[in-house]
């Protein structure tokens, strides 16, 4: 099959991009130095090759047996499968003294004619394919700025004639942002990594900056887990409801692991869940539902520092515990945070249908409800979906 | 049920009787006051809650943290100390203990009377 769009398998990026990188599109990944951009490169090339399309990767700093592993921790694929799927040109091991086994070699990587016929024979013999070029402008600084992006706009141009997708990773090492925007003017897409210290925690984000004429305005909080994969990462997520809405249950059947602190049937301190899910990851906080423990909630950095949603969880069949849902959502200080109503226990035959609950709780409309069963495992991933939805709403600015 | 009651509030009287135990309370696990006397002004239905929530919170680190079984979580502040331990399945003891309290002998105390609760709390 040849696909218009190549999915990266990240989810909220190929959202923006409506379905994916554009076939023969240049794209950039510019980051400061430590955001794993090439945990995306190695997530679309796992994209590709599972479907059956070659590629091939340039390594410009880093041996080629990291992506290797990398290809193989996290999405298991063995040395060996992957010699007929994704060739490499290696420009790091002869500059070590290594000897290199892979199918292109580059003997130094700052003789920039040599690179760039080696680069070229590769882009002619792989056409059609998706090239990665990861950090090959060790030269910038020696050779120039002005010289290097003379040869990158001919290397994208050979690209495009090929009918290859060029996937360009670049870490920008305090580059004068002339030097940065001049590079980034060479490129269809444009996505910016950046890590941010929030509180002593060092979080990953990756912010779309355009897709062709399309500008956007978002920036998403990413972590790489392995095995996995590239995941959108909400760090807390808050479960709150009235007292035996169901908050612990719908904790622990969505996540791969949960603990609770909870005692004779009822949460006393919290619970807390992880949950991997299509694409997206989540830490989720249940708070208890009982009054007595109302002292714990307020004031409490566990539930309210942080917090970036909020599930609220509901009885379909008690509409008499509706007020204190919203009651909690003040105590946790969650109002205002995006939030979806877990309509829980629609099992039940007395379960109200979702338009009764929205008119008997005032929801305004911009606030998703989503009917579920945690007994029957019925819609946990919906309501995921429905928060992730809201939290990383495409914004697009138009030029 | 009112009978097991004034058991425990005559054990906690026992234990009140040490001159290093400010006050004490049997909290039901789940949060709930069973017995106990609090100091003036203290809120003693949110007392119970947080101690259970403590203690829980306190026995699932020591669970999750491998340490091995639960015997008692000690709090320390500049006015004096919380020592709470576990009375079998349904319920926890706490007590507030003066700043200059020898906790081994307030351990050895509340662990000799936290016995005797169990057993009463466990005739069904």
């Amino acid at each position: 099959m040849y696909y218009m769009k190549l999915e990266t398998g990240v989810p909220t990026l190929d959202d923006f991009l409506e379905g994916g990188i554009d076939r023969g599109a240049a794209t950039l990944f510019i980051g400061v130095p430590g955001v794993e951009k090439d945990s995306f490169a190695v997530q679309f090339l796992h994209q590709r090759i599972s479907r059956g399309e070659p590629a091939v990767y340039v390594v410009g700093d880093k041996p080629p047996d990291s992506i290797k592993n990398e290809l193989k921790s996290i999405f298991g694929w063995e040395s060996a499968e992957l010699s007929d799927k994704v060739f490499f040109v290696d420009c790091f091991s002869l500059s070590i003294g290594m000897p290199s086994k892979e199918k292109y070699v580059v003997t130094n990587l700052s003789d920039l004619d040599e690179f760039e016929s080696v680069l070229l024979k590769a882009l002619a013999e792989n056409k059609k394919s998706v090239v990665v070029l990861d950090n090959v402008l060790g030269m910038l600084d020696e050779a120039g700025a002005k010289t290097v992006f003379e040869h990158v706009k001919k290397w994208i141009r050979e690209a495009k004639t090929n009918d290859v997708t060029l996937l360009f990773l670049f870490t920008n090492w305090m580059y004068a942002p002339d030097t940065v925007n001049s590079l980034k003017s060479m490129f269809d897409i444009i996505v910016n990594f950046e890590a941010i210290e929030e509180k002593v925690v060092l979080r990953s984000y990756f912010q779309i900056e355009k897709a062709f004429d399309k500008k956007f305005d978002a920036s998403v909080p990413f972590k790489v887990s392995k095995p996995g994969g590239v995941f959108v990462y909400v760090p807390k997520i808050l479960v709150t409801g009235a007292y035996h809405s169901g908050k612990s249950s719908f904790i622990h059947a969505i996540s791969t692991q949960a603990v609770s602190v909870d005692r004779l049937g009822t949460t006393v301190a919290l619970d807390h869940g992880y949950v991997e899910y299509k694409g997206m990851a989540a830490d989720l906080f249940g708070t208890p539902g009982q009054e007595r423990f109302d002292a714990i909630l307020e004031n409490n950095p566990v539930f309210e520092k942080e917090t970036v949603g909020v599930f609220l969880v509901i009885d379909s069949s008690n509409p008499d515990t509706f007020g204190r849902s919203f009651e909690l959502l003040e105590k946790t200080m969650s109002k205002g945070l995006p939030y979806v109503v877990v309509a829980n226990k629609q099992d039940l035959p007395n379960a109200l249908p979702l338009d009764e609950i929205r008119q008997k709780m005032r929801l305004p409309l911009a606030v998703p409800i989503v009917a579920a069963s945690v007994r029957e495992g019925k819609g946990l991933h919906e309501a995921m979906e429905a928060l992730f939805g809201l939290l990383f709403a495409k914004k697009t600015q138009q030029p | 049920m009112p009978e097991k009651i004034a058991v425990l509030q005559n054990l906690l009287h026992e234990l009140h009787s040490s001159p290093e135990v400010e006050a004490a309370a049997v909290v039901r696990r789940d949060g709930i006051l069973i017995a106990g006397s609090l100091p003036e002004g203290v809120d003693s239905k949110s007392v119970a809650a947080m101690t259970a929530a403590i203690v829980g919170t306190a026995e699932q680190s020591a669970i999750t943290l491998n340490r091995g079984a639960f015997r008692q979580v000690i709090i320390e502040a500049d006015k004096g100390k919380i020592v709470s331990i576990g009375i079998g399945p349904l319920a926890l003891l706490s007590c507030l203990v003066r700043p200059s309290a020898n906790l081994g002998l307030v351990l050895l105390q509340m662990n000799k009377i936290g016995d005797k609760m169990k057993a009463e709390l466990k005739e069904e």
